[in-house]
């Protein structure tokens, strides 16, 4: 069959700089493609985000192309964009063509989606790779796919669901994503402190925390892993295909396996691997003796979900750590000599004015190199947060993810994805405490390599974008003269 | 006072004891426990709403046999095993980070007999 796999173009996103310049290949569509393409299947990916591919240029690949199969990847915060994608296939090709949808979103809310989208018809739910190659053999055969593990569909009107599916127990047995069919060179996104460009790997799946907010509670908690030699053999292919040195490890913890990271890095330092690479970990995965082996492996900087100095929103967030490990965590990452990130929350859970400037107050004092503090969280479908958020009224218990996707405003607009507060304070409050906190992109030791990357980065938005960049320079403008500091738009990837 | 459990899972009852530090206490208290049951390979885990600091003993290390505290899933692991943090060939469970010992269990061998998967659940005796 032939297969046209979607990265859904996203207008916000594409506009501003801190996203235009970071986007990564989508390693999730990638890993089908690889897996579809090892079935016979012929594929092609298209990244519209990142090659700024509107509906019109869509619209004439589309014919071009003319798939039998268009598969979408979802997540949440760009939903609405992905749903308007599913309708522009189907105008474009018509009723036959057959629309599959997976990724984050519809893995926690196929039956919602179906239920509201009426251009998707397939879901998968959880790991799609082997969900996506049955469902296309029972198609091409005639046979049903509602019993497919994993795949949600519709059959006589109503909505179907196939039992759930296993995780891919064996990751070395998946083929490598399937980066040949990305635009591999439209990937600018750069390593924080060398800015070498990179690009993304994922060396395992999963994460047993038990995190509010986070997805993987119900999606992956059972973390598989690749070999350190997967590992290692990946990066030397990208290395030898793309010239690229400088890697974000995309696992939700990295160092989860402190013995596989051990091994890793002496692969690297046996085959004399010169890269550089950050990772995200928790910092209760961490010790003084493993993070000094990753830094003579190249690891140059770790990101930790700190989320909060208050413990008892340490507590609420179930991150099981305490603020003491977080800051022994820290200290040992500086002590190994690498730059330190952290996510960081504040207005959430049952937080008081109080405790929120406490908690901002505290932010500053850590001895890290860059520190985001969101104000509130998203409540995402899934997750217990979303659970927490029926019980305490914030959302209706029957509240769709996808209801009203057509109303043209909310096409294009912020603020989709429903968000928790803390109950006791304001959200305009909030954001003026973070604001005088001045704690929301914290660099305490900014390089010459970032200065000048910014200055080209801006320089090069400026030559894409000239009116956007001169309203912001506006804004800048008159925000300084007022005093007040620009109110960046909330991100699509904050928590 | 140590605590005498059950830990079944399925058809199968293992017998056990949390000892009495202030952690397997806490744990005791919210027994009994039940559970869909995870595996990081030769550890079995089951969530609890036990939320409290390792002690300064903790560490990865654990023998089969062990009943341990394991902060980032919040979880009540038993090790049966080599798990994937073990060294390559070794028969030792290694965990995947630190825990606390609370107790132990009889009969690990069962467990790697059996195929796990349902719930778990950990009861006291």
């Amino acid at each position: 069959m032939r297969i046209l796999l979607v990265n859904p173009f996203v207008e916000r996103m594409h506009l501003e700089l801190s996203y235009a310049e970071n986007f990564r290949p989508p390693l999730g569509l990638a890993y089908c493609a690889a897996v579809l393409e090892q079935h016979g299947h012929e594929v092609r990916i298209v990244d519209a985000l990142v090659e700024g591919l509107r509906f019109p240029a869509l619209r004439r690949l589309l014919l071009r192309e003319r798939p039998d199969v268009v598969g979408l990847s979802i997540y949440s915060p760009t939903r609405y964009e992905a749903f308007r994608t599913a309708r522009v296939v189907k105008q474009t090709l018509g009723e036959g063509v057959v629309v599959v949808c997976g990724g984050p979103h519809p893995s926690a809310a196929a039956e919602d989606t179906l239920e509201h989208v009426e251009p998707i018809d397939w879901c998968i739910s959880g790991e799609g790779e082997h969900a996506f190659v049955e469902l296309l053999d029972a198609l091409a055969a005639g046979r049903d796919p509602c019993a497919i593990a994993g795949v949600v569909g519709r059959r006589d009107g109503a909505i179907v669901a196939g039992p759930p599916r296993g995780n891919i127990e064996d990751l070395d047995g998946l083929p490598r994503p399937a980066r040949h069919l990305l635009p591999m060179r439209a990937y600018r996104t750069r390593m924080p402190s060398t800015m070498l460009r990179c690009t993304t790997l994922l060396t395992s799946r999963g994460c047993p925390a038990r995190c509010t907010f986070c997805t993987r509670d119900w999606f992956s908690r059972e973390t598989r892993f690749h070999s350190a030699a997967y590992m290692a053999d990946e990066i030397e292919s990208i290395v030898a295909d793309w010239g690229l040195r400088a890697f974000i490890m995309q696992d939700d913890t990295f160092t989860l396996n402190k013995s596989r990271i051990r091994a890793f890095c002496d692969e690297v330092r046996q085959r004399r691997l010169k890269i550089d690479w950050l990772a995200t970990t928790r910092v209760d995965c961490v010790d003084l003796d493993l993070l000094r082996s990753m830094r003579d492996a190249g690891c140059r900087v770790v990101t930790f979900g700190v989320e909060s100095m208050n413990p008892a929103t340490l507590k609420w967030l179930k991150k099981g750590f305490t603020v003491e490990r977080a800051k022994t965590a820290i200290g040992w990452a500086r002590q190994a000599g690498l730059t330190v990130r952290c996510s960081y929350l504040v207005g959430i859970g049952d937080e008081t004015e109080e405790d929120v400037r406490r908690s901002l107050a505290e932010a500053r004092t850590l001895p890290v190199a860059k520190l985001k503090a969101n104000v509130g969280l998203s409540v995402y479908p899934g997750t217990p947060l979303y659970g927490m958020a029926i019980e305490a009224g914030v959302l209706p218990p029957d509240y769709s993810y996808a209801r009203g996707w057509q109303d043209e405003e909310r096409r294009y607009g912020n603020g989709e994805t429903p968000r928790w507060y803390t109950p006791h304070v304001p959200l305009e409050r909030l954001l003026e405490l973070r604001r005088e906190t001045d704690v929301n992109v914290l660099f305490t030791r900014p390089s010459l390599a970032l200065v000048t990357h910014r200055a080209r980065k801006f320089a090069g938005r400026f030559r894409r974008h000239p009116l956007v960049s001169l309203s912001h320079v506006a804004q800048l403008g008159a925000a300084a003269l007022s005093g007040n500091r620009l109110r960046l738009p909330e991100s699509p990837t904050d928590h | 006072m140590p605590t005498p459990i059950v830990i079944r899972i399925g058809a199968l009852a293992l017998r056990g004891e949390l000892d009495d530090g202030a952690l397997a206490r806490a744990v005791a208290v919210a027994l009994p426990l039940e559970a869909t049951l995870r595996r990081f390979g030769g550890s079995a885990y089951i969530e609890t709403p036990v939320d409290e600091a390792l002690g300064p003993a903790a560490s990865d290390e654990v023998e089969v046999g062990d009943i341990a505290y394991w902060p980032p899933a919040l979880a009540v692991a038993l090790y049966f095993g080599p798990t994937p943090a073990s060294a390559p060939g070794s028969s030792r469970p290694v965990a995947a980070s630190d825990v606390e010992r609370i107790g132990r269990f009889e009969d690990a061998a069962r467990l790697r007999e059996t195929a796990l998967d349902g719930r778990m659940r950990i009861e006291r005796a």
